[in-house]
């Protein structure tokens, strides 16, 4: 187990330096003078000359890189162009709504994914299981701009239920977690119907039926835990996707996420920014698949890491 | 007796109807994008200029039609050789953090930009000499050589007058905690969610009628606009054309429509063949149909340009432009040995100036008509800047506002000869008369100086180094309750002065 730890934790390391020297190096590729941007529309030459030159865009490449490294390897992410804020103080609290965006996603579509795949399972061919499958289908292909604006101009400005999107209560969370939820659960619930439906199909569940356990026994200790283990794979998917590509949802509920920082941080190529997103979105991404690993295990003993 | 009653009832009727000034309430705002900088001497974005003039005063302030009038400064005296501002200021003013304000306090300010490499330095640097406190209330100004315009950059939001004793106290970290003397007190920032503003109950100018202004970053437009119709915000900015018939019916709404200082225009490259030859510079403004543009494809949120500067712009002449004559456009093409007109790339952004892309459209159709085949090419904003900056462009379309409100902040980095690309003169104009004009307009003052833009703006007309397109409308929303909403053609919206009824 130590060291699957360990290995597990050297690659994360060499994944983070491959993000980070990727980063680095495709947004200065693209074309593009940070100087220029963040020197405002009507600024004088002068002014854009003296922000290369205090940005240190006026070295090589190659001194940039090793500068930014060395700074990354004392903990330093750098500051960023445009504001002139540390890096890591701009990103933390966007990471903070970020985190709290996806899980509560995640988890709406969880446990509303699941239900919906379970129960269309066990009436597979029904006629909620056709409406169910076909809602999952509008789930899936329905823009969240679109749900999300829709939602909005309903709960918000008819009915007046809830607040069109920012920060500020737990109220605020509920439409843009739903909005994001809803297209997540789709997928959830596809995947939970299929991998049940097969499982249920499965000799252990006949044996089981046939040694007199209860149905709900047979379903929820044989079948529904070994149809399980691709649920939470695509759980463990779909929760990093909402923590990087959350941007749309970011975006039409004014909701202050890493997903937002990212874009607007590349089109004014912010490059310090951009890069201190891409380590985070990595890192958290590395750290949800570990944490799916582990979850296997606990679902299927026979699965050891060794 | 009798009247006083009758004087107390109309009091309260027009207190009902929300027409007399009310003391309270916290009014939102919701916006597309965060400040950047709460720090005037090192910021260039427009929302945190907008922040800072609610924060702070500076020594002259622009009014609605960008006149320059006394704030900070009770008066001033211009030397005649154009060289010495001394001015005289407003006494018993404290900022916010008890600071005394005077000529000191000035002086530290304006040194400040100009000694150090600051953001907004070069709106200043290379005119001041030297700033000195001659007295407690009295800072004179020593300029290198006159400058028309000093007004102007006076008046920008970049000499905005912060307390000596916060810039020196938060060092590197000024543009967080933002001083002044202004109507409103900094209370907090959130960064990408809010920035909460509130009272200073102890203004020069007697309290703001408002407790506290909240600003929130609310990007997609279309949010902003559910945030206005369901009451949660009270002001709504940038709104989309599409959305305003809607909001217009909307009785508890009102939709502001404002003239900018924006010049929307399609620079060509006069170096370079076919554009170097003025006849078909002037061919294709003859060939494109302004009115047109305006009214269909910026549904009326624009009017047709006929300088480089907008109307409302310091040194504005009216030179009546280009009709649109697509008959003369062919004759000038023919003239120029193109009958069959020729090829030429236009590059556009797309969504940085409203219905941008949309008229780069419009202007190749328009251009097909004459015989000129554009080729539209859609370029990011960063990319097409680094783009410009390589002289390779043929036609680019381009928009400038100059934020000092003055001609000079649009003759001088557009079109004189000393500031090519990578500055700004991405046309690469040059005319030597131009050159001399813009250089004396620097110098002149008042009426002299008017006749000297005026001349240039004649000559540049002529000359065509650009089409000129036209002058952009800002649309903003707000709600019926609040009254005395103002806006500044810079772009720039303030409700330091506003109730709500």
């Amino acid at each position: 187990m130590l060291s699957f730890f360990v290995r597990r934790l050297i690659m994360l390391l060499f994944t983070l330096y491959a993000v980070v020297t990727l980063a680095f190096f495709v947004m200065r590729l693209a074309p593009g003078d940070p100087a220029r941007i963040i020197a405002g529309f009507d600024a004088p030459y002068e002014t854009i000359l003296a922000l290369r030159h205090e940005l240190g865009l006026d070295r090589p490449l190659i001194v940039q890189y090793g500068r930014y490294l060395a700074a990354l390897f004392r903990g330093d992410f750098g500051r960023s162009y445009n504001t002139r804020r540390p890096v890591l103080e701009e990103l933390a609290w966007r990471y903070k709504n970020t985190i709290i965006l996806a899980l509560c996603a995640v988890s709406f579509a969880t446990i509303l994914g699941m239900t919906l795949g379970g129960l269309t399972a066990l009436r597979p061919y029904s006629v909620f299981d056709s409406f169910a499958m076909v809602l999952a289908l509008l789930g899936v292909s329905a823009p969240i701009f679109w749900l999300g604006v829709i939602f909005m101009w309903v709960f918000g400005v008819k009915l007046r239920l809830l607040p069109t999107g920012g920060t500020g209560t737990a109220r605020h969370i509920i439409l843009p977690s739903v909005t994001l939820g809803l297209a997540l659960s789709a997928v959830i619930a596809r995947m939970t119907r299929s991998c049940l439906l097969e499982c249920l199909g499965q000799d252990y569940v006949r044996t089981a039926r046939a040694m007199g356990f209860a149905e709900r026994t047979v379903i929820y200790r044989y079948a529904l835990r070994n149809a399980l283990i691709p649920v939470v794979t695509v759980v463990g998917l779909q929760l990093g996707y909402s923590l990087a590509g959350a941007v749309l949802t970011e975006t039409v509920f004014a909701w202050p996420g890493l997903g937002r920082l990212l874009v607007d941080s590349i089109f004014a190529r912010d490059y310090p920014v951009v890069q201190g997103c891409f380590i985070f979105v990595a890192f958290t991404f590395a750290l949800t698949n570990f944490l799916v690993d582990l979850l296997y295990s606990v679902l299927d003993p026979r699965i050891r890491y060794g | 007796m009798r009247w006083s009653l009758l004087l107390v009832l109309a009091l309260a009727l027009a207190g009902w109807f929300g027409w007399a000034q009310q003391y309270g309430g916290a009014v939102v705002i919701a916006w597309g994008t965060d400040a950047v900088r709460l720090d005037p001497a090192d910021m260039t974005d427009n929302p945190s200029e907008t922040v800072l003039r609610h924060i702070m005063d500076g020594l002259v302030e622009f009014d609605e039609q960008l006149n320059k009038n006394p704030c900070l400064a009770k008066s001033w005296e211009i030397s005649e050789d154009g060289t010495v501002y001394t001015f005289h200021l407003q006494e018993d003013i404290k900022f916010h953090d008890g600071t005394p304000f005077n000529a000191e306090a000035v002086a530290f300010n304006f040194n400040r930009i100009i000694t150090q490499n600051l953001r907004r330095t070069a709106l200043f640097q290379p005119y001041i000499d030297s700033v000195t406190a001659v007295d407690e209330y009295t800072v004179v100004f020593k300029l290198k050589a006159p400058f028309g315009a000093f007004l102007n950059h006076l008046a920008h939001g970049a000499a905005l007058i912060q307390s000596p004793t916060a810039v020196q106290t938060w060092g590197s970290e000024t543009g967080k905690h933002p001083v002044g003397t202004g109507p409103f007190k900094f209370v907090e920032w959130v960064p990408g969610d809010h920035i909460t503003l509130e009272a200073n109950l102890d203004y020069w100018r007697g309290r703001p009628y408002l407790d506290r202004i909240v600003f929130q970053v609310v990007p997609e437009s279309s949010t902003r606009v559910f945030r206005l119709e369901s009451g949660e915000a009270h002001v709504a900015t940038r709104i989309p054309p599409t959305e305003v018939p809607r909001l217009q019916a909307n009785l508890n709404l009102e939709v502001l429509v404002r003239q900018t200082l924006r010049v929307i225009y399609i620079g060509m490259n006069n170096q370079k063949s076919p554009f170097n030859d003025v006849r078909v510079r002037q061919a294709v403004n003859y060939a494109i149909d302004k009115e047109l543009l305006c009214q269909s494809i910026l549904g009326g949120y624009a009017d047709p340009a006929d300088s480089p500067l907008a109307p409302l712009t310091w040194g504005y002449y009216s030179t009546g432009g280009y009709p649109y004559d697509p008959e003369k456009a062919k004759t000038l093409l023919a003239e120029a040995g193109y009958p069959n007109g020729f090829e030429a790339t236009l590059y556009t952004p797309k969504g940085r100036y409203l219905m941008d892309y949309e008229t780069a459209l419009a202007v190749q159709a328009m251009l097909a008509e004459v015989g000129i085949r554009a080729r539209v090419q859609v370029m990011e904003w960063a990319a097409y800047l680094s783009m410009l900056e390589r002289r390779e462009q043929e036609m680019f379309l381009l928009g400038w506002a100059p934020s000092t409100a003055d001609g000079d902040w649009v003759l001088r980095p557009l079109l004189h000869s000393a500031n090519w690309a990578p500055r700004d003169n991405n046309a690469l104009y040059a005319n030597p008369e131009v050159d001399t004009l813009i250089e004396q307009g620097m110098r002149a003052m008042g009426e002299a100086r008017y006749e000297l833009y005026k001349k240039a703006q004649e000559i540049i007309v002529r000359d065509a180094p650009w089409a000129f397109l036209y002058v952009l409308k800002d649309i903003n929303a707000y709600s019926k309750k609040l009254h005395n909403v103002q806006y500044l053609p810079i772009e720039i919206l303030l409700v330091k002065n506003a109730w709500l009824g």
